[in-house]
């Protein structure tokens, strides 16, 4: 998982995020950077996920492409790779969300090419 | 997640040990024994409604109005199981049972009480009306009955309880077991003063 490692570092410094995780469908972490619980971040960003596709099938939507919780803080961004696998970055306040969407995108693409 | 109850029940009766199990021995003692239960069953139906009724917490899940119908249901179910077969419908009704106690608000722990309450009035009533020998083979067979009607009632409930929690929020069952399983360390070190060395 080195590859995944220089993913997700990449990515805290292209956006200048504070954390990042990647979850599984089931809330483990495959990958974390920062998170002072791992387990408990990653079972809750799989469990928004899955809470926000369920929320959107009321309105016969296809699945939710990515959250956005904005923070006084800053962002947070929770966002699909694939039907197994969500992105999870936490954003300090002076982070600008278009580049946050921007290198997740990259992110999530490349993490894919991982999966491969 | 599986819901079909006929499925569900096959997989929680596997869980019950055999030696725990209903055999046919039991089945022909409990059925043999139906007139017994018939000519208690008032007794077992105001015992039980009169302790529900004597405690708050317990009388609160009644609507008023409510316990003849329940009086109803409960001799019924003590008819239909005694005189049964025992066969797969039967302890599907039982799983089903768990969901209607989850719309009821009928949580285990007083579910539990309460079959140890009936137990105690049956096996009671056998001893006091029965050969020995014979109330012996009736409380062996109607405590395994018990045992088994509580294990599916209880699996049902929870169970049934975390399919909703999962179809209303679209966790799966294994992340919520997941979720559950990043507290549960928490919950144990916030009651550690009762853990055994």
């Amino acid at each position: 998982m080195k590859n995944l490692d220089a993913i997700l570092q990449e990515l805290l410094m292209n956006t200048d995020s504070e954390a990042v995780v990647l979850a599984n469908s089931d809330g483990l972490p495959l990958a974390a950077i920062n998170t002072k619980d791992d387990n408990r971040i990653a079972a809750l960003t799989a469990s928004l996920q899955s809470m926000t596709d369920r929320f959107v099938e009321n309105f016969n939507r296809d699945k939710s492409k990515q959250i956005i919780v904005e923070t006084e803080q800053g962002y947070i961004t929770i966002k699909r790779v694939n039907d197994n696998l969500v992105l999870m970055l936490l954003s300090g306040e002076n982070a600008k969300l278009g580049m946050i969407l921007l290198y997740v995108d990259d992110a999530i693409k490349r993490i894919n090419e991982v999966f491969v | 997640m599986e819901t079909d109850l006929m499925v569900l029940t096959e997989k929680l009766l596997e869980h019950i040990p055999e030696n725990l199990r209903l055999k046919d021995i039991d089945i022909k003692v409990l059925n043999d024994h139906l007139d017994f239960f018939l000519s208690k069953a008032d007794i077992i139906v105001k015992d039980f409604y009169d302790t529900l009724f004597s405690n708050e917490a317990t009388r609160k899940v009644f609507h008023e109005g409510e316990r003849p119908i329940r009086e109803k249901s409960l001799a019924e179910w003590v008819v239909k199981t005694i005189g049964g077969k025992f066969d797969k419908d039967y302890w599907a009704w039982q799983t089903f049972v768990g969901i209607l106690h989850i719309k009821r608000k009928v949580t285990n722990d007083y579910m539990l009480i309460m079959m140890h309450r009936i137990s105690d009035l049956v096996i009671g009533e056998a001893y006091k009306d029965l050969p020995a020998e014979e109330a012996a083979a009736l409380k062996t067979a109607w405590l395994k009955l018990a045992g088994i009607v509580l294990s599916l009632i209880s699996e049902s409930y929870h169970y049934f309880y975390l399919v909703a929690i999962s179809q209303t929020t679209g966790i799966k069952l294994n992340l919520l077991d997941n979720l559950v399983r990043v507290e549960v360390d928490n919950l144990l070190e916030a009651n550690k003063k009762y853990r055994l060395t």
